[in-house]
């Protein structure tokens, strides 16, 4: 260039930036978000330091898988006794850093990788609509049939959720956005309709549909059980074969911790990350697929935030193939702008909308070896 | 002698930052925007920014120097990359970039391309570019700003614009032939 660069660009960037202005409230934002900072903090510190104190402890219990930074042998006890109250102590501060992560309002990103499985999207008639139940097979109206993967992303906050499923290179097969809106219009005291409006991409297709939804009745489907009593733990189904809609998967976890499905299983990295590991007390004969299978569902979690890092589900494959596997790594976003902005679905431009007939998309999660 | 309470010789923590941002406030948006080259994303590193502020305020004595070193700073590290979720914009962003409602700064963005080939330096570069071409400042006082050696200001400036030449070298080849297939 015959101009000189570095001139050039001085005009660039002052074209660029021309007109920019702090945006009104900025200042408070940070003021806000500081202060939720604060209190997530305070939450994961106070159980921080409350580990510190016990950590040996937690080893003693378990005898194995305990990593090096841990310090052995400094407390001594009855083994079951100890090992019944760290679990405790474990999951009563999970659920407080989960509670604390719900109240902040921090976005859950949920990456989920199968092997020995995958996922697919169809168009189905859900059984409280009309048509009843037993019609209510897959439509495919408007998704192209057969959208499998194995490779998932998911965003969760404040009743939206996100999901794209890309091919094994990366790829976008679909692009899914999910609000749902309580309303008590209409509805008994105390009770709540849901409106669920969805807007997604089928990147093969090269369509895009946008549809609402009322489920029937005063409350979603997708919800976790409300007491022990229920007796289905809300894991025993992976978090991301939810309905494309609103499922509370993090009451659902605190729910099956407090009641004790889980047990400390010692402590490893998770991608860089110190975690405790929790093994279910017994594997979960849980509709994981359209057949009942005994699904082992292990967790780990985040030793400074108390938060899940991956939550892991295993079962047997017939005709001796290995297990399937199904991992959840999470994240935990902060709240700002640009992220609440990326949870929504942009419509790549060429996209042919499409008409769904009924019901909602939802995900159909299929075992390979025993086929569809 | 009477002494006042500290509480009321000492401001409330934050107390002066609405008047910051309303003087240098616009100034620093500009150099998030060219930092980021996009709008929100500027907003995201200057609320970082300030929230770093905050947190120091009290220790601080030059809070409009402390916001601005912290927002090159944490430009120059990367600071869309630490952590995972950050790892995930880029992914989301594709298809954003494709969508029929462009951001207005992203059509001002296509407009120039200089500006825009600045994002595709490596962050570091990226700073010291427009520490040293837009806010003009030299090479000790960019080295002292992001906390490294003039030497290394230096070569970070000189790759810096090599590649914007190759990348405009490249772009003009690459329209060339389009040029000469117009009427």
């Amino acid at each position: 260039m015959n101009h000189d660069i570095a001139n050039l660009l001085r005009e660039s960037v002052d074209r660029l930036t021309e007109g920019a202005t702090v945006p009104p409230g900025l200042a408070g934002r940070a003021r806000r978000h500081d202060r939720q900072r604060m209190i997530l903090l305070r939450t994961a510190g106070a159980a921080g330091t409350a580990l510190a104190a016990t950590a040996a402890v937690v080893v003693v219990s378990i005898g194995t898988n305990g990593h090096s930074s841990i310090n052995p042998g400094a407390n001594s006890g009855p083994r079951n006794g100890l090992s019944t109250r760290t679990t405790a102590y474990v999951t009563v501060r999970m659920s407080k850093a989960m509670a604390a992560a719900e109240r902040e309002h921090v976005i859950s990103e949920i990456r989920t990788t199968a092997h020995g499985a995958w996922f697919s999207l169809v168009e189905r008639l859900l059984p409280n609509r009309v048509p009843p139940p037993q019609t209510s097979a897959p439509v495919r109206a408007g998704l192209d049939p057969g959208i499998f993967t194995s490779n998932l992303l998911t965003w969760v906050y404040r009743g939206q959720i996100r999901q794209q499923g890309f091919t094994a290179d990366g790829r976008v097969l679909f692009n899914i956005h999910s609000t749902t809106v309580n309303t008590h219009r209409g509805a008994p005291r105390g009770l709540y309709r849901q409106v669920i409006t969805n807007t997604g991409a089928d990147y093969r297709a090269r369509s895009w549909w946008r549809n609402s939804y009322v489920p029937s009745g005063y409350f979603g489907y997708g919800r976790p059980p409300s007491s022990c009593r229920d007796s289905t733990p809300g894991l025993q189904e992976p978090v991301p074969v939810a309905y494309i809609g609103p499922y509370d998967w993090s009451a659902a976890i605190r729910l099956d911790l407090s009641c004790g499905y889980y047990n400390l299983g010692g402590r490893q990295w998770v991608d860089g990350v110190s975690a405790i590991k929790l093994v279910a007390a017994k594997p979960l004969t849980g509709p994981i697929a359209s057949q009942p299978v005994p699904v082992l569902v292990t967790i780990w979690v985040d030793t400074h935030t108390y938060l899940p890092v991956r939550v892991m589900w295993q079962w047997p494959m017939s005709h001796g193939k290995p297990d399937g596997v199904l991992v959840s790594d999470f994240s935990w976003l902060a709240p700002t702008k640009a992220n609440i902005a990326a949870l929504q679905v942009k419509v790549p431009q060429g996209f042919r909308k499409v008409t769904l007939r009924a019901g909602l998309p939802m995900f159909e999660f299929e075992i390979s070896a025993q086929g569809s | 002698v009477k002494r006042a309470p500290i509480s009321r010789i000492r401001p409330r923590p934050g107390d002066g930052l609405e008047q910051l941002l309303a003087e240098r406030g616009d100034h620093l948006m500009r150099a998030a925007l060219a930092l980021t080259g996009r709008r929100q994303e500027a907003e995201d590193l200057l609320q970082t920014s300030l929230e770093r502020l905050l947190r120091r305020w009290e220790r601080i004595e030059d809070p409009e120097s402390y916001l601005r070193r912290t927002l090159y700073n944490l430009a120059a590290d990367g600071w869309r990359r630490r952590g995972a979720w950050r790892a995930k914009v880029p992914l989301i962003r594709v298809q954003a970039n494709s969508s029929p409602s462009p951001d207005p700064i992203t059509t001002l963005d296509l407009r120039d391309a200089l500006a825009r080939d600045l994002l595709l330096l490596p962050a570091r570069q990226r700073a010291v570019l427009v520490l040293r071409y837009w806010e003009q400042l030299s090479q000790a006082e960019t080295a002292e700003l992001l906390g490294c050696s003039e030497g290394t200001v230096k070569s970070a400036a000189s790759r810096g614009l090599q590649r914007l030449r190759d990348l405009a070298a490249a772009r003009e080849a690459a329209e060339a032939p389009a040029r000469e297939g117009q009427p």
